[in-house]
């Protein structure tokens, strides 16, 4: 066994399932990365404008066990310097998958929910790249749901260190503009402000003055001919800054007397981030009595963090144990008719500060391809994981043409059939590849090849004593991709029994 | 253009912005030093059913008015009547001192219009602030996108409907609100599109509603108890009012001739819009109903005073003669 996470109190299960909808909400994938200490989720929504992440530790779960031991390399990384770290496991999930499991859970009636992942090499192929979820009522029902992932990389989001370094630094020589402003705020006062805002509200604007910091609800109007075509209202709060907790806007703005900042995001995200952080800081204050009652206030409040419009600004709520919920948004400039301006903007902001989407971690797609490739391949298989991406994607991509070419040689109907899959899944393929990383647009359509190559797998290593009787010298170990000099490879089992030659590939010459 | 309003109380504007929010989405505000019309007509014609005309005593909302234009001081805007409630609600429950309004040449978004000073964009602020469970104190502002009626054209077609020969006025009480749930049971039926109003001085006055399908059926629902009911010695709506508002003294029945055909009034109006009355009836105080030849009037004051008057105008579709 290799990955076991259980829940059994019903607050942690509510809490569970409440950030797995608010995640939901955003993306199609809740990207999973479990370490040895914590276990957490993620989710970049399509346009990656907004980055949601939720951190639980192992104290979250009432039992957590983690063995990297004999791993597929598949969705692993191990941070060597590091080595209190000894790795990380990141795979992605259809959230609807989650969805529909986490949507209406019964909390009352729960015992427990345990998570489990076999990824261990001598792990039995059915059991590979499962994430297993048992579900066991009060009333002794036991139910089990698995679901596909796919690994991928974990491509941490860095850009909350990022604004905490240069936070600590301090540097009074930078304009003001380029420094990060942070502010603490009670839950209660956009919680509140958020429920008089029109539902169809779009965009959220935060404004800072010497006097007061206001936060506006709005949506952009149009405008024809004097007339309006859309009249949606702005609802907006002030604030004078002594109601904040703790800021450093008075610091940051020192030097300047009248100063006008303004940033401005979507609103969506943040009023799923703050439904999200209201219910779990409630719920979870409400159940876990702590003997410090002054840490019972402190639990209202999360911080905000931003830099310049056109830089991400993040929400963390961090004061609750065992759990760190953190999303992080790019905001814009007011669009005012200089939208030029605004976009020259974004273009020079940092590379670090962007959100990235999920890059699949899928070795095993090379492995089936050097299966069918000749003996250089397994070597090549080895260079292919520590370089990029781009190169793995162009290399797959030419042995694949290559296979095609020595397939459609072939003349054998089964071999057609195959070959067409392998076509059909070419397409998807080479407009992943356009674009330098990898988007996981195309799981659906990932996933099953890969399926079909596993079960081709399983039927050439059934067959070595018949192929032993048409072709002695024929490599009979299949198991191990690693070794393998030769490659029968899934083309074998286009084998027909009246075939005596076996066919050449461009490869074998 | 100037307009700054503030109140303590937006109970009785809640209240009858309530009862005609659901006609339509937009209504139109007529601010003038002395009264605020709140206007519900359709934009496009203007002749659609139902016309509502709330009249509220500006003084008895608003503790401070400030109302300057170049036209007779008057300022007419049009308003998402929802926004419009929705706010005062906000307001009503964030348990705040006092609500000020104000028209602001600033768009929504907040940013200044770069629009030329003739534009008819504008916003309405509506403003308050509290204080919250946590002791924060914190300045709401709600920022209401309205355009403002300038044209003539437009004010023009904006005239409360004047009512000439009024046949009958006739005080409903307070249960008369029970028979919109008997009609309520015909709305479904796609036959029955429009009622038949019978109304009479006759019998201790009558009021009845026929609804008919030529050879299929013909249902009256009628009131059994005795109306009160006036023969208006003036002809126009606002000599009526007068008479209205005093207390229906007892009807003279000696000038009642019971066997005279022509007190029996009728008209016929679209069914729905009867029905769309129907919160107004039940919350008001005082309802009257007045029928002319051409039109059916609810006159409805929300309290026992005229601070906040709702009118409610229904013309007939078809006019029958009681002869035939």
């Amino acid at each position: 066994m290799s990955f076991v996470g259980v829940l059994d109190s019903s607050i942690y299960a509510i809490v569970w399932s409440k950030c797995i909808m608010s995640l939901t909400a955003m993306s199609e994938h809740i990207k999973f990365v479990i370490s040895d200490q914590s276990l957490s989720i993620s989710a970049v929504n399509s346009a990656k404008t907004s980055f949601g992440g939720i951190s639980f530790d192992r104290e979250f779960f009432n039992e957590y066990s983690v063995d990297f031991d004999g791993i597929m390399r598949d969705g692993y990384e191990s941070d060597e310097e590091d080595e209190d770290n000894r790795g990380f496991y990141s795979f992605i999930i259809s959230s609807k998958h989650l969805a529909t499991l986490f949507r209406n859970i019964d909390a009352k009636d729960l015992d427990y929910i345990c998570f489990k992942i076999y990824w261990s090499k001598s792990a039995p192929v059915t059991m590979q790249f499962k994430f297993l979820i048992e579900i066991k009522m009060k009333t002794l029902i036991v139910k089990k749901y698995q679901t596909n992932y796919q690994p991928v990389y974990r491509t941490p989001v860095t850009i909350s260190s990022i604004y905490k370094k240069e936070l600590l630094d301090n540097n009074i020589q930078i304009d003001s503009k380029d420094r990060i402003k942070q502010m603490m705020i009670a839950q209660i006062i956009p919680k509140q402000f958020l429920d008089m805002v029109p539902a169809t509200t779009e965009d959220f604007k935060i404004e800072i003055k010497p006097d007061k910091t206001s936060f506006t609800a709005y949506t952009k109007q149009v405008l024809k001919d004097r007339d309006y075509l859309r009249q949606p209202m702005s609802v907006s709060i002030s604030l004078s800054p002594e109601e904040f907790p703790n800021s450093n806007l008075s610091e940051v703005f020192e030097n300047e007397n009248d100063y006008q900042f303004s940033i401005n995001f979507r609103l969506r995200d943040f009023r799923n981030f703050l439904t999200l952080i209201t219910y779990v800081s409630t719920s979870i204050d409400a159940n876990i009595t702590t003997d410090d009652y002054v840490n019972l206030e402190t639990n209202d409040i999360f911080e905000i963090s931003f830099k310049n419009p056109g830089d991400p600004i993040i929400f963390e709520l961090q004061n609750i144990p065992n759990i760190s919920i953190r999303f992080i948004q790019i905001t814009t400039e007011e669009n005012n008719g200089d939208q030029p301006n605004a976009q020259a903007k974004v273009t020079t902001t940092n590379n670090s500060l962007k959100l990235h989407s999920h890059v699949l971690h899928k070795l095993i797609n090379n492995r089936a391809v050097s299966r069918s490739a000749s003996a250089p391949s397994s070597q090549r298989n080895n260079d292919l994981m520590s370089t990029t991406n781009k190169i793995i994607s162009h290399t797959s991509k030419e042995v694949r043409g290559k296979l095609n070419h020595s397939k459609s040689s072939k003349t054998s109907s089964e071999v057609f059939t195959n070959n067409q899959q392998v076509r059909s899944f070419s397409p998807s393929i080479s407009t992943e590849f356009d674009v330098d990383v990898i988007t996981y647009g195309d799981e659906s359509q990932g996933l099953e090849p890969i399926a079909k190559k596993q079960k081709v797998c399983i039927k050439s290593s059934k067959r070595p004593e018949k192929r032993m009787l048409i072709n002695p010298n024929a490599e009979t170990d299949y198991s191990d991709s690693e070794d393998e000099t030769e490659n029968p490879g899934p083309d074998n089992v286009s084998f027909g029994p009246t075939q005596l030659q076996r066919p050449k590939s461009i490869f074998d010459q | 253009m100037k307009l700054k309003l503030q109140t303590n109380n937006t109970e009785a504007l809640k209240t009858a912005l309530s009862l005609i929010s659901s006609l339509r989405k937009y209504i139109l505000l007529r601010f003038t030093p002395e009264i605020l019309y709140v206007i519900s007509v359709n934009g496009q014609s203007i002749t659609q059913e139902p016309q509502v005309w709330c009249k509220l005593q500006m003084r008895s909302i608003f503790n401070q008015i400030e109302i300057q234009s170049l036209r007779d001081n008057t300022i007419s805007l049009e308003i998402s009547v929802e926004l419009f409630l929705q706010t005062l609600r906000n307001f009503d429950k964030a348990n705040s001192e006092s609500l000020s309004i104000r028209l602001q040449r600033k768009e929504s978004s907040g940013a200044q219009s770069t629009n030329s000073t003739n534009s008819r964009t504008a916003s309405l602020a509506l403003y308050y602030s509290n204080v919250n469970i946590h002791s924060n104190a914190i300045n709401h502002t709600f920022r209401i996108p309205v355009k403002i009626l300038k044209n003539t054209q437009d004010l023009l077609l904006l005239k409360e409907p004047e009512l000439h020969d009024i046949d009958l006025i006739m005080k409903l009480p307070s249960e008369f609100v029970s028979t919109y749930k008997r009609l309520d049971k015909f709305k479904k039926s796609s036959n029955n599109d429009t009622i038949l109003i019978k109304a009479s001085r006759r019998r201790g006055g009558f009021l009845g509603f026929v609804m008919e399908e030529e050879g299929k059926y013909r249902v009256t629902i009628s009131w059994n108890e005795k109306l009160e009911v006036l023969k208006p010695v003036h002809n126009n709506l606002d000599d009526a009012r007068g008479e209205i508002l005093q207390p229906i003294t007892e009807v003279d029945k000696d000038n009642i001739d019971e066997d005279d055909d022509s007190e029996d009034k009728e008209i016929i109006v679209r069914l729905r819009d009867w029905q769309s009355a129907s919160k107004i009836v039940a919350t008001c105080k005082t309802v009257i109903l007045l029928l002319t030849a051409k039109e059916c009037v609810l006159h409805c004051l929300l309290q026992d005073s005229d601070e906040v008057e709702i009118i409610y105008y229904i013309s007939g579709i078809r006019i029958r003669s009681s002869i035939d």
